[in-house]
């Protein structure tokens, strides 16, 4: 039996981490949105919290601030991000939405951090969204917005000569590649632009992102029902961007290496990372324990399916894995049952929401809204 | 009878008036009434003051507290009692003034200048009505007092369970003796309170053992995983006699910051640190059911190093345990793969393990080894089956009792048994059914023969149809319920299997022979388009009514010449002109709805005309239910009449008829006194199985 424990322990036994991280966990609201964000809403110089019907005043998230009435549709709410941007160019940021039954793309004007509804106003019908990507596209520190469709739409905030959003979006439409599930931006091919990343493969980018024509389809994989967002990231550092993928609505999480072959072709190479967990729906990359790199941040959108994905009932969880090159070492703050533990929704947030120099995790769901406050390294006492 | 009812009434009237002038005339005793009462030697008024006395709630406090003080046990201990019901009723949302006055005045008994028992008694009575916020002095200081006092004022405060009785067991907290300090640390552990904890992390480290140990329980309950290594350290400079509850305070810890949820890591981190320092058993086998309670995948290496010590064998429940309790598909995945190399105790248990974790994903492991040359493996696996709840592990439960030797049998037939109840109790459906239709091949008595029947009849699948088909004509075939029956043609029915289904249908038609076996092949079968004419059931009418008719004319006036009928004549009633309507009824037991059809009408009556064809003359009964009274012709001539006033009841009437080979003319007058009206009709062979006719629309 030795050998089998020697074995397991080489295979299973839990990374542990370069810096060992305190994270206190505290239930904000008793919201059940999927989507979430941090950012001062009211100008008070205070990071708050935005999720679904409600903003919650920092520095404390206990004071709950209604933005809307959401429609809720069986346990979803047609709420699939809360992206902050200040659309109107009044100087408060306002939230941009995708919805699914709404089948818009919409944002939330916000009444200038006083109290009342914001108003919602629609960009334009694009069909389902599923969720949205936000990408500064053109490098001019404003993020395009991409609902995940098909077509491709890229909606580039349209701004007035002082460089203040008019409340206005202007549409480019790219009717090329397969759409599909999941939806990613980043520099494939290492040419300097930003490409975009579909299940079914990539558009490369023209010098002008902008123009439509230019984009080239590229269908080298198949990536099923994909995450929202596909991150394009330099795994292994071989100086080729690979992809990391999370399966939306499936088991497991995994990234694909870009390679090339005796032809000097393009290939992608999978290796898992995750077999045996399910729902992989959002995924992020942030430097979350100060150390230089960046981690993976993700974990279980806890019934992304209203519970008829494989592994719907299966223990929720958030995590970051250290990416070491490949080996996603995982560590986990939080799992178990959802009605104790926490997933991350289909579109979380991670900023330092308390100031204190070291990022926080804001993980919305189904099982509810949750703040992991990134208390730095674990002390040693 | 109607008479009756009223003397009673009338009798009733005058009681209650009676009751109202008496309360009118009799005064309730006032508040000094009542006190005198309670305190005074009058053992009546003293059972009437203890129940009226409540009533005055905050405002007989004062009054009651120097009878509270009386050495009259028969006194004080009725004051306390309605001391007790005051401050209950002043405890909820919305008399907090109150509250506040009533533990104001019982604070008095636990003044400096009180007796002993006095004090005690105020102890007793201030947890009840003590509120946040409220100053806890005079309590706090017996803290400080002898022994027995100082415990009751512990209790009290830990009752109480407010800030301020927090603060005041923790500050007397320094000053105690060790063993009361265990008791206050007791008492602020359970009360959880913030402000407290700088006072519990004082005494953790504490020069006396027992009140580190103490101080670590209380801590433990904070689930706050910063403790840890604090609590690590107690257990490490325990002494033999704390050190068990040090261990203890690291597990309580672990528990409490997992369920808390948010701190994974420390928490799975904190099971593995016990785990590997504890040297008792007990402690090391909870910690190990700690990493399995809220662990992944990572802990199973931990769990099996557990076993592969050297106290292996004593620490295997706890890792079986452990592993029971594993959450996740990853878990379930290493599992499996490390099981081939454990021992095969281990193997045995993990079995039965695997088998109660109802996972598909360990049914061809279970199978396999439900086949094993090792008796152990083999009815370990067997076992994990049965407890599996899985459908596909019938099968191979079924090839081991058809394989199985003499002696085994018994118990083999056990576990399927026990399976298909459980199946049963779960709804799962195939898996009862198949589980069911095997127990009735097995069966070796009348008794599990019938109990396997029920079980078909619960649960019917299509594969019981063979089973079902092979009795048909045979003697058992007789034992067959018909709601096996039917409930097996539904289920072929719902498989799309239709022709097997009539097969059964024919077969079951012959039986059905009772009210209430036709209610359950309705029941059943009704829902997937069986129609009441295969039961013999009448459903397409010529109606025509309504006519003037009184309870008393019974059925001796004639309205439309019957019994000749002629379906084209019209009735002149007042100023209204009658004629006969068609009417089909897709009520499931051929209900005709009169009122529904006609209106709701008193005194009245209505006709009803239809034919049915059989091949050749026969011997039948007509079956009917009505609401109210019935006629039946068969071909003109009267067969049956019964002038009542009741309700329906399926086939509730019945009359001997002889019909002609061909066409049969059937006429009913069915009578109205009030309420429903409604009738239906039925033919049936002598022997009450449904009569084959050839439905003739009027």
């Amino acid at each position: 039996m030795r050998g089998i424990t020697a074995l397991l322990l080489a295979t299973l036994a839990a990374a542990v981490p370069a810096v060992e991280l305190r994270f206190d966990r505290e239930r904000i609201g008793t919201g059940t949105y999927e989507a979430a964000a941090a950012f001062d809403v009211n100008n008070d110089g205070v990071i708050d919290i935005v999720s679904g019907c409600y903003w919650y005043a920092g520095p404390d998230f206990r004071t709950a601030h209604t933005v809307c009435d959401l429609q809720p549709v069986d346990t979803y709410y047609d709420d699939f991000s809360n992206y902050p941007l200040d659309v109107n160019g009044d100087g408060y940021l306002d939230i941009v939405n995708g919805a699914w039954w709404g089948m818009r793309l919409e944002w939330r004007e916000n009444p200038k951090g006083q109290a009342g509804l914001w108003t919602t106003h629609e960009v334009a019908k694009v069909g389902n969204v599923e969720r949205n990507v936000f990408c500064d596209f053109d490098g001019d520190g404003i993020p395009e917005v991409f609902p995940v469709t098909k077509p491709v739409h890229i909606f580039k905030l349209e701004r007035d000569a002082d460089g203040k959003g008019t409340g206005k979006f202007l549409q480019y439409t790219i009717d090329k590649g397969t759409g599909g599930h999941g939806l990613g931006t980043g520099d494939v091919n290492g040419d300097g632009r930003t490409d975009i990343v579909l299940s079914g493969g990539w558009l490369e980018s023209p010098a002008d992102p902008f123009d439509v024509e230019g984009w080239v389809w590229h269908a080298k994989f198949n990536l099923g029902s994909a995450s929202v967002p596909i991150l394009v990231h330099d795994v292994n550092n071989d100086g080729l961007n690979d992809l990391i993928v999370g399966e939306a609505h499936n088991y497991g999480l995994y990234w694909m290496e870009q390679g090339r072959d005796e032809n000097g072709d393009r290939t992608w190479t999978k290796h898992m990372v995750e077999e045996h967990r399910s729902q992989f729906h959002d995924l992020q990359l942030h430097d979350i324990d100060n150390d230089g790199e960046l981690e993976l941040v993700t974990g279980k959108r806890y019934r992304a399916h209203n519970g008829h994905d494989p592994g719907a009932d299966d223990p929720v969880g958030v995590y970051y894995y250290e990416i070491n090159g490949g080996a996603f070492d995982r560590v986990t703050l939080d799992y178990g049952p959802a009605d104790n533990a926490s997933g991350v929704g289909i579109y979380f947030w991670v900023a330092d929401v308390t100031g204190n120099g070291w990022k926080d995790i804001i993980a919305p769901g189904k099982e509810g809204l949750y703040l992991f406050r990134n208390m730095g390294p674990a002390a040693k006492d | 009878m109607r008479g009756t009812l009223m003397m009673k009434r009338r009798h009733s009237l005058l009681i209650a008036l009676a009751l109202v002038m008496a309360a009118s005339v009799w005064a309730a005793p006032n508040l000094d009434q009542l006190i005198a009462g309670l305190g005074g030697g009058d053992e009546e008024a003293r059972i009437l003051a203890r129940q009226l006395l409540p009533r005055h709630g905050a405002a007989a406090v004062s009054r009651l507290l120097p009878l509270v003080t009386r050495e009259d046990a028969n006194v004080w201990f009725a004051a306390m009692r309605v001391l007790e019901d005051i401050a209950n009723t002043v405890s909820v949302p919305g008399r907090e003034a109150e509250r506040i006055e009533t533990a104001r005045l019982i604070m008095t008994l636990v003044a400096p200048e009180q007796p002993d028992a006095i004090k005690e008694r105020g102890l007793r009575l201030l947890p009840l009505v003590v509120s946040e916020g409220f100053d806890l002095g005079p309590v706090a200081a017996l803290l400080g007092s002898n022994p027995v006092l100082r415990e009751k004022a512990r209790a009290a405060l830990r009752e109480m369970n407010t800030t301020e009785a927090a603060v005041a067991l923790g500050n007397a907290l320094p000053n105690a003796e060790p063993e009361f300090q265990c008791a206050l640390l007791d008492a602020l552990g359970m009360m959880n309170k913030p402000e407290t904890l700088p006072a519990v992390l004082a005494a953790i480290v504490s020069p006396e053992a027992r009140v580190r140990a103490a101080a670590a329980r209380a801590l433990a309950r904070t689930g706050d995983p910063q403790y840890t290594a604090k609590l690590f350290a107690v257990y490490e400079n325990a002494d033999d006699i704390t050190r068990f509850d040090a261990g203890d305070a690291i597990i309580r810890l672990g528990h409490a910051t997992g369920a808390q949820g948010g701190h994974w890591r420390e928490t799975v981190s904190l099971f593995r640190a016990a785990s590997a320092t504890f040297d008792g058993l007990r402690l090391k086998g909870a910690a190990l059911v700690g990493l399995g309670t809220y662990g992944d995948e990572t802990v199973i290496p931990t769990l099996l190093e557990a076993l592969d010590g050297k106290d292996g064998r004593q620490l295997e429940p706890a890792v079986l345990a452990a592993f029971a309790v594993l959450q996740g598909p990853g878990a379930d995945h290493a599992l499996l793969d490390a099981f081939s190399a454990l021992p095969r105790d281990v193997q045995a248990s993990l079995l039965g393990v695997f088998g109660e974790k109802r996972n598909a994903l360990f049914l061809p492991l279970l199978t396999e080894y439900a086949a094993h040359e090792d008796l152990v493996l083999r009815d370990a696996a067997l076992a994990g089956l049965a407890a599996s709840r899985l459908p596909g592990a019938v099968d191979p439960l079924i090839r081991f009792v058809e394989t199985c030797t003499e002696d085994e049998r018994p118990v083999a037939l056990d576990k399927l048994r026990r399976m298909a109840e459980a199946f049963r109790n779960a709804g799962e459906r195939d898996g009862a059914g198949r589980a069911f239709l095997a127990l009735y091949g097995f069966a070796d008595s009348e008794e599990s023969k019938l109990d396997a029947l029920e079980g078909i009849k619960q649960f019917p699948i299509p594969e019981a149809f063979e089973t079902i088909m092979d009795a048909v004509g045979g003697e058992e075939f007789a034992q067959l319920p018909v709601g096996t029956l039917a409930g097996v043609a539904k289920a072929l029915l719902d498989a799309g299997r239709k022709d097997e289904a009539d097969k059964v249908i024919e077969a079951l038609l012959p039986r059905v022979n009772s009210t209430a076996g036709l209610r359950e092949v309705m029941s059943t079968l009704g829902a997937v388009g069986f129609t009441p004419e295969r039961l013999g059931i009448l459903t397409s009418w010529s109606l025509v009514g309504p006519f003037p008719w009184r309870f008393d004319d019974a059925f001796g006036k004639t309205n439309i010449n019957e019994p000749d009928v002629d379906l084209k004549a019209a009735y002149t009633v007042g100023d209204k002109t009658l004629a006969w309507t068609a009417h089909e009824t897709g009520e499931p037991f051929g209900l005709v709805n009169l009122m529904d059809i006609f209106g709701a009408l008193d005194d009245v009556a209505a006709y009803a005309f239809t034919q049915a064809a059989v091949p050749e003359a026969v011997e039948a009964v007509a079956r009917a239910g009505s609401d109210d009274g019935i006629k039946i012709w068969i071909n003109g001539e009267a067969v049956h009449e019964n002038n009542v006033d009741r309700g329906n009841t399926f086939d509730e009437d019945q009359a001997p008829v002889r019909l002609r080979a061909g066409l049969n003319d059937i006429l009913v007058q069915v009578t109205q006194v009030r309420g429903g009206w409604n009738f239906n009709l039925r033919l049936t062979t002598p022997e009450g199985a449904p009569l084959p006719f050839e439905k003739l629309t009027p």
